[in-house]
């Protein structure tokens, strides 16, 4: 038989092979069974941290059983030494477990994540009910005592304590175990061999209510740190600030909080210049200001959360138009089976009751889940089919479009004017737009401002003398205004298109003018597209080169918190999630311009901010200060939506693009014109694309030339493509005849509900 | 720069690629610019060709460190990666063994994960056939073993 000659790989490779199958136990209890070389580098994988909790969707499978830990305190008891046995035989316990075994391996040695609260647990269960609570506690706690003094004396590399039972930051669900005592805290800084074990514990998970002196005594003990959680406050939080305190190479740092924390936020703050990546989650008022000074940055998530906090990542709730299907199918199933289950239940518990007869049943409509109604939406009921708004509506949106500036920098003006039948965003409408409305778009188009704000910027930057510090700067300087007068100067676009006034003012003469009295435009006529993106990229640059955050004297002084972002200096945030509510947009601005490029990740909802005129600066500001975004997901205001081909030219190197409409509105969103401006610009490596799919809406035409676009351009497809439900059949058709042509793969959303059948 | 396998057939990469072996990067630093070959004598021509053309396709991703250990998965591995793994086992466990040697950790992480991906989800037996092994428990040891690991099983 030919034998093919495998190379012998060295323990430390099948390590690294074996700790892929870090969650797989399943595989594991299989690969120790393999031969002896295996199984003595598999048993310290498999031991590192046996006491877990169970994720929702193991439980999902399992009935809900949860499998028993006895076994794992078991094998614990049996690696005890010699006295400590004798003790718990002395105790009489060895009625209830062996006590005297030999194991295979020092199991215990190999801990790396102490589970206090876990641990605890699993002591208890295995003592049976028959035993009166004083017996049970006297004897958990003794077998703790001895396991604690087992894993300080005898593991090597533990990395980890939890403090809490179920850590909440991740996705797992609480599952209570059937019996539960007080907690029992042990203090693990008094046992032989603490500080040895202790001092080079690398995370420590805090629950709430732990005795500040078990913290305290930790904080004299634990230095080195690396990673900090908090996932729920204790009544006082003196020891948990000392501990902050006493770190020394703190980097990260994950709360989560339902109240305010000034104190914990301040011990925070004394370790700026260690701390990578800060987290805070849950009802608490946090300020973006409080981070300005982290110069070592690199990723902040702060998040205003409703219990529980463990939600759903955004990508579980995509599936592909198959999968939807089979959920459906097993929704109706379900549906069926619980409305038997019910008329069954009537017939045996309520039988003095008249049985409905098989008519009164009938008519019963089976409640419909809203994502089977939207599903059925999403083919039946077309725009068309949607209420079509007013024309006040249509105005009122149109008015709010031209609110946009930068983009139209993108525009190539005079072949829009001639090659394209729309521009500026419209509530869904048949294709052929009305004659009245391209001759009003094609007015607006010649209105390009965008190019006078940052000439306008350029300008000011340039006339500063040059021995200026450039940090006060006369108010009539202040971007806000600059913002308000081009504002307003797009607000009477309408009146403008109307009365055809000269727009050929100087930018001296627009910065001069008092913010009311400022109506008029400047006309700037570009060549193609090439050469605006090259000339506003040019202005930007040479901005840059100025002053490295070209709006940050543009700003009004007044606000502190302002200023506080303006001389930040966060280059090494690379991955930023704000969802906040009422926060200053414009900090966001400065905090970003300030990255100087740093950025890879962007993720946020602004509920209420401030400042919501600035949210197209914001789209500007992320397109011409993070080159080197590979994802971003973001809210986009309909009043913002123009500014997607600079996000797209701005961003080349995005990867995943998420753009969530405004659902406010009662029709969707017609972005056919945007989505010709951004064809010619998709980001080439884009893997995912989710355009506003409950809020937008978009013609088979128009699609279908973004998508030659994206078929050209794309080095990886299929790309992933969100589907909204609400697309009109030629739409949906001409999706998925770029599916079969491996273009995009459609995805359609689900439910949360759905995501457990 | 000047790459000679165990064979002695000369290959000529980037700079930038070559840079993606943790002790290329070492040794071009501590060299500086040379016309002359670095011997790799534990990596044959094919092996070498293959790992060029990972570290090619590769060469614009960023850095990742040893201390980066984040969370493994095994199942996240791209199409392109996924298409270079498919290879015999001779040519995947050489594989391994180049980019432990070379110092590579993204292609060791690859490999490593096709390798435990060949291992889900199989019984001992299954195991030992795919990879050629020898049982060497004794019965008893076995069922020591396996009885004090029964709990894994279920999870």
């Amino acid at each position: 038989m030919f034998t093919v000659m495998v190379p012998q790989l060295p323990p430390e490779t099948y390590q690294n092979v074996f700790r892929n199958l870090d969650s797989d136990k399943k595989t594991l209890a299989s690969v120790i069974l393999v031969n002896r070389a295996w199984c003595e580098i598999a048993i310290p994988i498999l031991w590192q941290n046996p006491l877990m909790p169970f994720p929702s969707f193991f439980l999902n499978a399992n009935n809900g059983n949860i499998p028993s830990d006895t076994p794992i305190i078991e094998a614990y008891i049996t690696c005890l030494p010699e006295e400590a046995k004798n003790k718990l035989i002395e105790a009489g316990l060895e009625s209830w477990f062996p006590i005297k075994k030999r194991p295979a391996f020092n199991y215990a040695s190999y801990l790396q994540t102490l589970n206090y609260r876990l641990l605890q647990d699993a002591v208890n269960e295995v003592f049976p009910d028959t035993i009166s609570e004083e017996t049970r506690k006297t004897h958990v706690t003794l077998v703790l005592e001895e396991l604690c003094k087992l894993f300080i004396s005898q593991c090597a590399n533990l990395k980890s304590i939890q403090y809490v039972g179920y850590p909440s930051l991740s996705p797992f669900i609480i599952a209570i175990p059937s019996r539960s005592i007080e907690p029992i805290f042990i203090d693990l800084c008094e046992l032989p061999g603490a500080e040895a074990c202790l001092s080079k514990l690398q995370n420590f998970e805090y629950g709430g209510n732990i005795p500040v002196d078990l913290l305290h005594a930790f904080s004299r003990v634990v230095k080195e740190l690396d990673s900090l959680t908090i996932t729920s406050l204790g009544d006082d939080n003196e020891g948990l600030i000392a501990l902050i305190e006493a770190q020394t190479k703190l980097q990260n740092v994950k709360i989560q909080a339902h109240e305010n924390i000034p104190n914990i936020i301040s011990a925070i703050q004394s370790k700026t210049e260690t701390i990578k990546k800060v987290s805070i989650i849950g009802r608490t008022s946090i300020l973006l200001d409080d981070f300005c000074g982290f110069t070592n940055l690199e990723e902040l998530t702060l998040e205003l959360l409703e219990f529980p906090y463990n939600r759903l990542s955004r990508h579980s709730l995509w599936v592909t138009q198959a999968e939807k299907q089979e959920i459906l199918r097993r929704q109706r199933e379900f549906q069926q089976s619980f409305h038997q289950a019910q008329i069954q239940y009537q017939l045996q518990v309520a039988p003095v009751v008249q049985l409905p007869t098989q008519q009164q049943i009938q008519p019963q409509p089976q409640p419909q889940p809203v994502a089977t109604q939207n599903q059925n939406q999403g083919h039946a009921s077309q725009p068309q089919n949607q209420p079509i708004p007013s024309t006040s509506q249509i105005q009122n949106q149109n008015t709010s479009q031209t609110q946009d500036l930068s983009t139209s920098i993108f525009q190539d003006i005079s072949s829009q004017v001639q090659n394209q039948p729309t521009t500026s965003t419209s509530v869904a409408q048949p294709e052929d737009p009305s004659t009245s409305q391209i001759q009003n778009q094609n007015t607006s188009q010649t209105q390009d401002l965008s190019t006078s704000i940052f000439q306008d910027i350029s300008s000011q930057v340039q006339n500063q003398p040059t021995t200026s510090t450039s940090v006060a700067q006369p108010e009539d300087h202040s971007l806000n205004q600059i913002q308000d007068q081009n504002t307003d100067q797009d607000q009477n676009t309408d009146q403008d298109q109307n009365t055809d006034q000269d727009q050929n003012q100087s930018v001296a003469q627009t910065q001069a003018q008092p913010i009311a009295t400022n109506n008029n435009t400047t006309n700037q006529t570009l060549g193609g597209r090439a050469n605006q993106v090259a000339s506003f990229a040019q202005q930007f640059v040479s901005l840059l080169g100025t002053d490295h955050r070209p709006w940050r004297n543009l700003y009004p002084s007044a606000s502190s918190e302002v200023e506080c972002y303006a001389n930040s200096s966060l280059t090494k945030l690379n991955n930023l999630n704000i969802n906040l509510a009422g926060q200053r947009i414009q900090q966001l601005i400065l905090l970003i311009q300030n990255t100087h490029g740093s950025l890879r990740k962007i993720d946020f909802d602004l509920r209420d901010p401030l400042d919501p005129d600035n949210s197209g600066t914001l789209f500007s500001t992320i397109a011409f200060c993070c080159p080197n975004l590979t994802h971003i997901h973001i809210f986009v205001s309909n009043d913002a939506i123009t500014h997607m081909p600079v996000l797209f030219s701005g961003c080349p190197k995005l990867q995943e693009i998420d753009l969530i409409g405004d659902r406010s509105d009662e029709g969707k969103l017609d972005i056919d014109d945007v989505l010709c401006e951004i064809g010619s610009v998709v980001p080439e490596n884009l893997k995912f694309l989710n355009l506003g799919s409950k809020a937008w809406t978009y013609t088979k035409d128009s699609i279908s030339e973004f998508l030659d676009e994206c078929e050209t351009r794309l080095k990886h497809k299929p790309c992933t493509f969100i589907m909204g439900n609400h697309l009109s059949r030629k739409v949906v058709e001409r999706l998925n005849m770029y599916e079969e042509k491996g273009v995009i793969q459609i995805m359609v959303t689900r439910n949360e509900r759905e995501i457990f059948l | 720069v000047k790459l000679t396998s165990s064979e002695g057939t000369e290959f000529i990469i980037d700079r930038k690629v070559a840079e993606k072996s943790v002790l290329l990067k070492n040794m071009l630093e501590d060299v500086g610019e040379s016309d002359m070959a670095i011997p790799l004598p534990n990596v044959t021509g094919p092996i070498l060709n293959k790992v060029i053309d990972y570290c090619t396709h590769h060469r614009d991703d960023p850095f990742v460190s040893q201390e980066d250990d984040s969370k493994k998965v095994s199942d996240d591995i791209d199409d392109w990666d996924a298409e270079f793994c498919k290879v015999d086992q001779g040519t995947l466990f050489e594989l391994i063994l180049s980019a432990n040697y070379l110092d590579i950790k993204p292609l060791l992480d690859l490999t490593c994960k096709t390798v435990a991906n060949m291992i889900k989800g199989k019984t001992p037996d299954e195991i030992r056939k795919t990879f050629n092994i020898t049982n060497d428990f004794t019965p008893e040891e076995e069922e020591h073993v396996r009885k004090e690991n029964e709990w894994c099983e279920e999870r």
